[in-house]
């Protein structure tokens, strides 16, 4: 090893020793990880709506090299909450926590946490958080939009629950989970491979303190925290100055929220001091739905909108900032109690706090940045959690049994950014495009119902020089021997789509049609679903698109070109949009050229593209 | 020629930089032959390897030909096209409303906070995505019927555009193959002339993403593939060999037959990389102590650094296999070594980050400018630069001494772009960027071994490929393993699998049931299609050897979603409730041994069906004799740094150690295509074809 002491002002640990060490504790977290997803037994978990962690002594999340954003930010409140409501944790507990006024995600996410200790001390948490199938609500869902508090929205809530000690279940919790979970067997395999994912975490924790000693762990947390600090305060130091308002606002629905919610924030940026402040202080109360965020959830989407901002570079080799405590030293996140985006107060219901108002604000924070100036940020990603993500439920004759499965067999458009087009499969904003894609034959062979189309919805992107994403057709149900099943979705982005920015243009929303047994299609209005699916009948989904990053006559043509001759877009939105005019036969997309003196007329004549405003 | 001249079998691996060539006669290998790899017209690299070989055996190219048996050929032939989009113009047919499978793959993504990673393009494009009116159940039921008419005007399109090749994947074809099956026939009787891959002939697995993409990355490479292989087969034959057909490598670590081959030219992707556990079990297997020892067998060049597993004396398979990188690439959903590689290796470049780490890599310096001590214009500090200042490596020596290195500028580059910014001396950063590198492989050995349930604390490392012997004790010693095989020929270690594959094919049929209720009829007729698929290829092949059946199933706990394999014995048949009772007892043991937890009893769901026909083929001794007589030479010695010490380090010729000797580290041994560096703790004994190293302690 070198000698200790270097330029850098570290002197308990040398350079390459942190980043050694560094690389073990991220392996550490994969290896979690890894366990979790060979085991797991919910489609939904499998899907990858799960997150691995490691917080510090002083209960600071230390590494989630995969994590979920809006999942991870948070593990270090939870691993709070242990220490402040058992003073006594130690060896071989293990505590379930899925409560969100005390530092949870939502209802929905149950934590395993595991407190590690080496000789003696406490030294780290392993934190395994992952969506479950169900989680004992009030409806065959996971979110409860319409709950107008916690007791409608019916979830079991496990404030920090011990549920091992002495490394023995708690049987008392996990009986109580068996009676109120709609799929018993699967919450329990679940459960069992959330345990094992965070004991071995522990065991490696061990090796590693093992390895290195206690007081070299130590010294490595304290400069590896120092570090990502660091590297935060440098890409922050490469933004532009400047103060942005930005607003937005969440589609109405009735009853709970006739007018919607209208949301802002104020970004301060100052690249001199090396900081920026996100205000989300000046925002709705609680409301009396299944939307209110949670601290974790709304602290993270100003840390990972501004995360995105510096992160988001086209150039894979590019040194990322790490997701942890460090980095998040250098954003200033301002929420309040009682506020919608803030700190929720018992009993608002935070169903779904990690979608939908969630979305909305991560989506407006790095959407801010992109109006900030050209070449950096990004335009607004997909609104919404339509049919294509919905909770499925119903009955399986084939197996005599019910079932309930949140299926992703569908998706929708990340935003254009400065950088690059948008992201097929961004899903959801806050899902950051890591869920899998359910293949149709997984499904069908299961669960008794077809996925009869899932595909591009052409001209649904936001036009852009950089475009956004295009949305996606999803259509399924089941066949006319086979019984109704349900459907629970949340749409959003119906009222106010996804915009674009520096002149790019707004994307398409979503909307849902039913296709009735004999063919005609009707129009599902709902913003909240509750659908049934009768035999023969199928829910028709398109997706939104993400919003356009700057002007799309501004587009290479060649690119526009390949659009059209890919069916992205149409030859008419190629030439209406983007100001290219193509020649040739349009079914025939071999034929397609470009007519260049045409597009260079259209082009110098152009009047700016809307950019859903 | 006189009847008892030696009887040839030659192994030739072309690399992306070295054609790599083993010679061996009927009793034992004879040498290994590097020549420069031929981009343009692989032949002559070939060619230049034989010639060299010639030359050691004193007779002709000619001779050498016309005297062998056997000729084992792996080329990076079909890998490259792929990777470099150089395939056919292809076409895709999917069911009405699927068209998409190959755009949205099996979704996942890397780095959750950056969205401006570019989407990766599908294998086929949109615009030669044709959707085919049909649909089937996943209980084989019809429950939309092809129709002629429009799968005639989608087979006009395909003449439209000028295509060359055709993949056809429709829904539950594994169930029911009919639709596309007529799809083929028509395909035949418009369009003879366009290469088609039916998918559940090539890969018949449920899961419709792995399937298409297995078959449009087949039928992309199917003309090209046929050609090559052909003009190889005709090109020897001029040249005097007449041996057995020409046997061509592929991704399950087994040898094809080219009449075979190119009817499924998609299993000699990635298929060099696939040979290396090959050749470790074949080292492991001559030191007696470690026969049964689970091997992490690593292969290192210059650019990347790949890693394969054995577990029980079999080489560990992966049913996701990707080309080009997992979720960014395209998945050949054929079970595959399970092969893995990171861009890791001498040319990687160290620079200082912004927030003050040192980074090694993932860019590298290549072999062209290369290293700053290539003295080639590459001013940046890399692994082998680092080796330089360290005194492991010889700069009068590298490469056997083919190649002179400037040290100067190794010490230059080191210093300007890390020591001065780290505040360090030359030895100081060089120790930090070979321990930076040597991290991110045990990182990546790790998560590998992890992820296929191997514990490297009970395994025998072997370490190949010409850059491995650098710094792979120092891995090991982090790694916990306790011994490192090293070949003496370590930097031809897939050439050298190719002398001890077996002939082998494997055949698929996916058929879902549970154990709640067994559908033993299906499944059983599922297998028997694979044991007559098996007697068929035998026949078909018709070489002698020994044939082996092997069945397994690919299954899970209901409601999970990643299946296992399980062996279920060579009779191929689930011998009612006692047979399924032997099945579940093996997948709880598998699932346990894997993952540390299982749940005895617990619903299985059966998803795949696979068989593995293989006719064992001769095989050669490794080689022994020649290096082993003599006394041993007297070292020199040099100055290495270790730990930051300077410390005097012996320095052997390895041709000159005799067989049991024993080398104490610090020391370093130089073969002539590798170089074996022994840290202080260290210690290697000589054996007749390699070193086995113990690792000790610091």
């Amino acid at each position: 090893m070198p000698a200790r002491g270097n330029s850098n002002g570290w002197d308990a640990i040398d350079p390459v020793q942190l980043l050694v060490m560094a690389n073990r504790i991220d392996g550490i977290t994969r290896e979690m990880t890894n366990t979790l997803i060979r085991t797991a037994r919910s489609a939904t978990l499998v899907a990858r709506d799960f997150s691995t962690s490691v917080s510090d002594a002083n209960h600071q999340l230390f590494s989630a090299p995969e994590g979920i954003p809006c999942h991870v930010y948070g593990s270090g409140l939870l691993c709070q909450a242990m220490a402040d409501l058992h003073p006594d944790f130690k060896q071989g507990d293990a505590f379930l926590h899925n409560d969100p006024y005390l530092g949870n995600s939502h209802p929905a996410d149950h934590t395993v946490l595991v407190p590690v200790f080496f000789e003696g001390e406490h030294i780290f948490t392993t934190c395994v958080k992952a969506h479950q199938a169900d989680c004992g609500n009030a409806i065959p869902s996971t979110y409860t939009p319409k709950a107008i508090d916690v007791y409608a929205e019916g979830a079991l809530i496990f404030p920090c629950v011990r549920i091992q000690e002495h490394y023995e279940d708690v049987g008392d919790i996990i009986r109580m989970c068996q009676k109120r979970i709609r799929v018993p067997e699967i919450w329990y395999g679940d459960f069992l491979a959330m345990l094992a994912a965070a004991r071995v975490g522990e065991q490696r924790i061990q090796d590693f303190c093992r390895k290195f000693g206690l007081e070299t762990v130590k010294a490595f947390v304290r400069d590896w925290i120092m570090y990502s600090e660091r590297l935060a305060e440098s890409k922050i130091k490469s933004l532009p100055a400047g103060k942005i308002h930005a607003s937005t606002a969440l589609d109405p629905f009735p009853p709970n929220l006739p007018d919607g919610i209208p949301l802002q924030c104020d970004i301060d940026v100052d690249p001199d001091a090396g900081y920026v402040t996100v205000d989300l202080r000046d925002n709705p109360d609680c409301v009396p739905a299944g939307v209110n965020l949670s601290e974790s959830t709304a602290i993270n989407c100003g840390i990972s909108g501004v995360l995105i901002v510096l992160n988001s570079k086209r150039d894979a080799k590019a040194t990322l900032v790490p997701n942890n405590s460090g980095s998040f030293r250098r954003i200033n996140v301002l929420v309040r109690e009682n506020c919608v985006v803030g700190i929720p107060r018992h009993p608002v219901s935070c169903s779904m706090a990690t979608n939908t108002v969630a979305d909305r604000t991560l989506g407006m924070i790095y959407s801010a940045f992109g109006r900030l100036a050209d070449g950096i940020g990004l335009a607004e990603p997909c609104w919404g959690s339509g049919p294509y993500q919905g909770v499925v439920s119903g009955f399986n004759r084939k197996r005599n049994e019910p079932f309930v499965l949140q299926v992703f067999c569908g998706t929708a458009g990340g935003p254009g950014g400065a950088e690059s087009d948008g992201w097929l499969t961004l899903l959801i904003a806050n899902g950051a495009g890591l869920a899998y894609f359910d293949e149709t034959e997984v499904i069908e062979q299961k669960y008794p119902f077809l996925i009869w189309e899932t595909a591009v919805r052409p001209d649904s992107e936001g036009a852009g020089r950089q475009r956004g994403a295009p949305g996606n057709v999803c259509i399924y149900g089941p066949l006319p021997q086979d019984d109704a099943i349900e459907v629970h979705y949340s749409q959003d982005g119906l009222v106010t789509p996804p915009k674009g920015v520096q002149g790019g243009g707004g994307a398409m929303g979503s909307e849902v049609w039913l296709q009735q047994a004999d063919g005609e299609r009707r129009y599902l209005p709902d913003i909240i679903g509750e659908q049934s699916i009768g035999p023969g009948e199928r829910i028709v989904s398109l997706s939104a698109g993400g919003g356009g990053y700057g002007d799309p006559r501004t587009r290479k043509v060649e690119a526009v070109l390949s659009d059209a001759v890919d069916g992205y877009i149409t030859v008419d939105r190629a030439r209406d949009v983007y100001g290219v005019a193509l020649t040739g036969d349009p079914r025939k997309v071999e034929t397609l050229r470009v007519d260049e003196p045409a597009t260079a007329a259209l082009r110098a004549t152009a009047a700016p593209v809307k950019s859903g405003a | 020629m006189p009847s008892d001249s030696p009887r040839y079998k030659i192994s030739i691996d072309t690399g992306g930089t070295f054609t790599d060539m083993v010679l061996a006669d009927r009793e034992t290998v004879l040498g290994l032959y590097k020549a420069p790899t031929t981009a343009d017209d692989m032949f002559s690299g070939i060619l230049s390897a034989m010639q060299l070989a010639a030359e050691s055996q004193g007779i002709t190219v000619e001779d050498l030909l016309g005297q062998a048996d056997s000729f084992v050929y792996s080329t990076t032939v079909s890998t490259n096209a792929i990777l470099q989009g150089k395939i056919a113009k292809t076409a895709f047919f999917a069911t009405k409303g699927h068209p998409d499978s190959l755009l949205y793959r099996e979704g996942g993504k890397f780095q959750s906070h950056n969205l401006a990673m570019p989407y990766p393009e599908p294998y086929v494009p949109r615009s030669r995505t044709f959707e085919i009116d049909e649909r089937i159940l996943a209980d084989g039921t019809v429950y939309e019927p092809l129709k002629d008419d429009q799968v005639r005007t989608q087979i006009q399109r395909l003449i439209d555009m000028d295509v060359a090749a055709v993949g056809v994947c429709l829904l539950w074809s594994p169930v029911n193959p009919a639709h596309e099956q007529r799809v083929g026939e028509l395909l035949q009787e418009m369009v003879p002339h366009i290469e088609v891959t039916l998918s559940h002939r090539l890969n018949p697995i449920i899961r419709e993403y792995r399937r298409a993409s297995a078959t449009c990355i087949d039928v992309s490479i199917k003309s090209l593939m046929r050609d090559h292989l052909t003009t190889m087969d005709r090109r020897l034959r001029e040249l005097g060999f007449r041996g057995e057909p020409l046997m061509v490598t592929h991704m399950s670590g087994g040898v094809l037959n080219l009449e075979e081959m190119v009817t499924r030219p998609l299993h000699t992707v990635d298929s060099g990389p696939s040979l290396a556990p090959v050749a470790g079990l074949a080292y492991a297997d001559a030191e007696s102590a470690s026969r049964d020892s689970d091997l992490l067998v690593i292969d290192a060049g210059g650019t990347s650094f790949d890693v394969s597993l054995t577990h029980g004396g079999a080489i560990l398979y992966t049913r996701e296999k990707w080309l080009g990188g997992q979720w960014q690439g395209h998945m050949t959903g054929l079970p595959a070594v399970d092969t893995r590689s990171v861009g890791a290796g001498g040319g990687s470049i160290a620079s200082i980050d912004a927030g003050g780490l040192l980074q090694v890599g993932p860019e590298s310096a290549g072999a062209d400018p290369g290293p700053a001590c290539y003295d080639k214009g590459g001013g940046q500090p890399t692994v082998t630069d680092a080796a330089v200042v360290l005194g492991h490596i010889d700069p009068d020596f590298f490469l056997g001494g083919r190649m002179r290195l400037v040290p100067e500028k190794a010490r230059a580059a080191i210093e300007e772009r890390v020591g001065k910014p780290l505040g360090l001396s030359a030895e100081a950063a060089a120790e930090a960027i070979v321990t930076v590198s040597s991290e991110r492989m045990r990182g990546f050995i790790s998560e590998m071994t992890i992820s296929q349930g191997i514990d490297p604390r009970e395994s025998l490392m072997i370490a190949g490929g010409g850059a491995s012997g650098l710094n792979v004790v120092g891995i090991a010693r982090e790694l916990s393993v306790s011994q490192v095989l090293i070949p003496k020929l370590a930097a031809g270690l897939s050439a050298m699998g190719g002398q001890y594959s077996d002939l082998m094919a494997t055949f698929s049929r996916g058929w879902h049931s549970t154990s709640k209720d067994f559908d033993y009829d299906g499944v059983n007729n599922s297998l028997a299609e694979i044991s007559a698929d098996m007697d068929d290829f035998f026949k078909r092949v018709a070489m002698e050897g020994q044939q082996v059946k092997r069945f397994i199933c690919e299954a899970r706990y209901v409601h999970q979603v990643w299946e296992l394999d399980v062996e279920i014995g060579a009779k191929g048949k689930i011998d009612g409730p006692a047979g399924l009772k032997a099945l579940q007892d093996e997948f709880d043991r598998v699932h346990l041994d894997l993952f540390k937890v299982n749940q005895p009893g617990h619903e299985v769901e059966t998803i795949n069906w696979r068989g593995e026909a293989r006719v064992q083929l001769a095989k050669p001794a490794l080689l022994g004799g020649a290096a082993s007589e003599g006394k041993a030479a007297e070292p020199g010695e040099r100055t290495a740094y270790f730990n930051g010490k300077p410390l005097p380090a012996k320095v052997y010729l390895g041709q000159g150690l005799a067989d049991g000797a024993v080398i104490d580290g610090p020391a370093i041994i130089e073969e002539p295509t590798t170089t074996i560096v022994l840290i202080p703790g260290a210690r290697a004994t000589v054996r007749p074809a390699h070193y086995l190293v113990d690792v000790g302690a610091d």
